[in-house]
């Protein structure tokens, strides 16, 4: 829809048939570009030059903290547990609901948004209530010596509820718009049920996989609320970048704050140029393909 | 093993005792009973809705019947448990379902691929056998192509050999010809019925095509609202329907109503058959008329005797289709003449001229409308 807009748009006799002239649009994109260039361009700036105030040697200086490494290494190990998790999850939760009926499917639909519902620092709050010392299965925990909360496995289990509707978000109309009669045929080929999944419907779903995967781990990386709840805030333990900027700043440790930040900035446009790239693969290959079997339906 | 494969093929009948399917609250299949002799091509012929399709697919393992549903017999076996992969059939879908990501080579030689390691052909043996098969359907130049590159008409054919590489046991098509257009249709149609008569693979196809069913099949069974209303050869279903459903779904029809009068069954004056055992002093009959059945006279006599009011004459094609309006009850019929009697009678537009019903199929009137 967006992509046949655009298309219109950069027709300048098609934009006149609409009705828009000249000016409007002119208006309507410096408006736009304004807003983007405030809100979003100039903080991106700022976090860089806030960082390399005193120089390349102050920035790189600020990384050899042993609390920064050890803020590095959590954030890696979080989303390193969190995203294949949500990846098996997602793939699971999108091939039940688009490949079959059940009842219950709707209810499940609704709870894999309920992350994206709730604000996070209530997620956070309900793994306290949980699993706190205080919580439901709090005394049990201590009682084996069990650490949840102020510990890793609190801060992997909030980053898991936070981020876990990325992927299947993402497949789950992509899947649904498949449907299932390739993968029958592949059964009816003589194919097991695994191949099936594997030759078939993970080609298909490749690109929409990779760039749930993508949203996941920028997500899984950069979660601040449900973390600080879950997390303590101990220094070389418990602390993952977002969590140890907030910290930084806090200290009027600005070059170093910033510093972290531009971690997790270089990760958002790493994110943003992978993300375009298989938007790009992506509006190129299923156009091809699906497109044209749906033309065909029509004769 | 060739010849072992060619046995197996030779001798595959099918056979299903009362089977039944329900989705939700609507009965798709009510009690359905179907024999498939071996090496046949039957035609599943019916509305949508009528079962056909579902019917198909219980075959195949792709739905799994009520319980309480009878058997599923492949040349006496019961494969009734089996799963999809296991009955070894051919399955050809009606969007054909090709695999996008794949050339058109790895589709075909996808199922000899996914064979169990020790079934499995070697690699050069695969090759020639997808070659074999392009080449059947002329499609060798398009193995490096991806699916949507093809045309439809291709993509079908792909699909067909694709069903085929297994060497499966029975071949079961649905709509396969339901997207393309009138004239690859028929080509592919009679490309079928050639491909068919060299393997003689027991085969079983959907359609809602009757014209379709008629050219291609060996037997028919027409369906209808869940139930087998009728089965056996072409002839047998157009010539002698069962019933008033595969009269009307067979080939343009005209309906006249008539009633039973002194033992013969009448339509107004015109006397168009003896009555039959169960039909009594006016019980009301339906008469079904094809349009080339249909006599037209610029005279009335004994047998011409309804009159009725040219309202649109068709010349394109190779007969000529007139349309009347009868003067009695305002209802329309159908006429199909030559084009040597047409020009002979030299019938006008809104000409008023009188009809006689020949070779009528008849049936009590059970619903009158």
């Amino acid at each position: 829809m967006s992509m046949q807009n655009a298309a219109i748009l950069s027709k300048p006799n098609a934009a006149r048939a609409i009705g828009d002239s000249r000016g409007v649009r002119w208006v309507l994109t410096g408006v736009a570009l304004a807003f983007l260039g405030l809100f979003l361009f100039v903080p991106l700036v700022a976090v860089f030059v806030e960082a390399l105030k005193k120089g390349l040697w102050a920035y790189l200086q600020s990384f050899s903290d042993p609390d920064a490494r050890a803020a590095i290494g959590l954030t890696l190990t979080t989303a390193g547990i969190a995203v294949p998790l949500n990846l098996i999850f997602g793939v699971a939760a999108a091939w039940a609901i688009a490949k079959f009926d059940f009842k219950g499917k709707s209810v499940l639909t609704t709870l894999i948004d309920l992350p994206f519902a709730v604000s996070p620092v209530i997620s956070g709050l309900i793994f306290v209530l949980i699993f706190g010392l205080h919580g439901w299965a709090g005394a049990w925990l201590a009682e084996h010596n069990i650490k949840v909360i102020f510990a890793v496995p609190g801060i992997v289990l909030a980053t898991v509820f936070v981020t876990f509707p990325f992927v299947a978000r993402e497949l789950i109309p992509l899947m649904q718009s498949q449907g299932t009669e390739e993968e029958q045929a592949a059964l009816v080929l003589g194919a097991s049920g695994w191949r099936m999944f594997t030759r078939i419907t993970l080609p298909n779903i490749k690109w929409g996989l990779l760039y749930g995967v993508i949203l996941c781990n920028a997500r899984a990386m950069g979660e601040f609320g449900a973390v600080s709840v879950v997390s303590g805030h101990i220094r070389g333990q418990t602390n993952t970048i977002p969590l140890y900027v907030e910290i930084l700043y806090n200290e009027y440790n600005f070059v170093a704050a910033f510093a972290m930040a531009s971690l997790l900035t270089m990760l958002a446009l790493v994110t943003l140029a992978a993300k375009s790239a298989i938007e790009w693969k992506f509006a190129d290959e299923p156009s091809k393909c699906s497109g044209t079997q749906r033309e065909d339906r029509r004769i | 093993m060739l010849r072992d494969s060619e046995r197996r093929q030779a001798d595959m009948s099918i056979e299903i005792h009362n089977v039944s399917k329900t989705f939700g609250s609507f009965s798709a299949l009510k009690n359905v009973s179907l024999q498939v002799p071996s090496g046949e091509l039957v035609a599943l012929l019916g509305p949508s809705g009528s079962g056909k399709t579902t019917l198909l697919r219980i075959i195949a393992g792709l739905e799994i019947p009520d319980p309480g549903s009878g058997p599923v017999f492949f040349h006496g076996d019961n494969i009734s448990d089996r799963s999809v992969a296991e009955r070894q059939v051919g399955f050809v879908f009606q969007h054909y379902s090709l695999f996008r990501h794949m050339t058109v080579f790895e589709n075909v030689a996808f199922g000899l691929r996914v064979r169990p390691r020790r079934m499995r052909l070697r690699k050069d043996e695969i090759r020639r056998r997808v070659f074999d098969l392009l080449k059947l359907v002329q499609l060798e130049q398009a193995a490096n192509l991806y699916p949507s590159q093809l045309s439809g008409g291709q993509r079908q054919r792909i699909a067909l050999i694709r069903a085929l590489a297994v060497e499966p046991r029975i071949l079961l098509l649905d709509e396969p010809f339901g997207a393309l257009d009138a004239k690859v249709r028929k080509e592919l149609r009679r490309w079928l019925r050639l491909l068919h008569d060299e393997m003689s693979i027991t085969s079983v196809f959907v359609t809602h095509d009757q014209e379709e069913a008629l050219e291609v099949a060996d037997r028919i069974t027409v369906m209808n609202a869940g139930r087998i209303e009728q089965e056996g050869t072409p002839e047998q279903v157009y010539h002698q329907p069962a019933n008033s459903f595969v009269c009307n779904f067979l080939g343009n029809v005209n309906l006249f109503r008539g009633r039973v009068h002194n033992g013969r069954v009448c339509i107004e004056d015109l006397e168009v058959a003896r009555s039959r055992d169960g039909y009594t002093e006016r019980t009301p009959v339906v008469a079904y008329v094809r349009p080339h059945d249909i006599e037209i006279s610029r005279q009335q006599d004994r047998e011409f005797t309804i009159l009725a009011r040219i309202t649109h004459i068709r010349t394109a094609g190779a007969t000529v289709r007139i349309e009347l309006k009868r003067h009695d009850n305002g209802e329309f019929v159908e006429a199909e003449l030559n084009r040597n009697r047409y020009l002979e009678l030299g019938l006008q537009n809104r000409e008023s001229v009188f009809i006689k019903p020949q070779n009528p199929q008849i049936f009590v009137a059970d619903y009158v409308i």
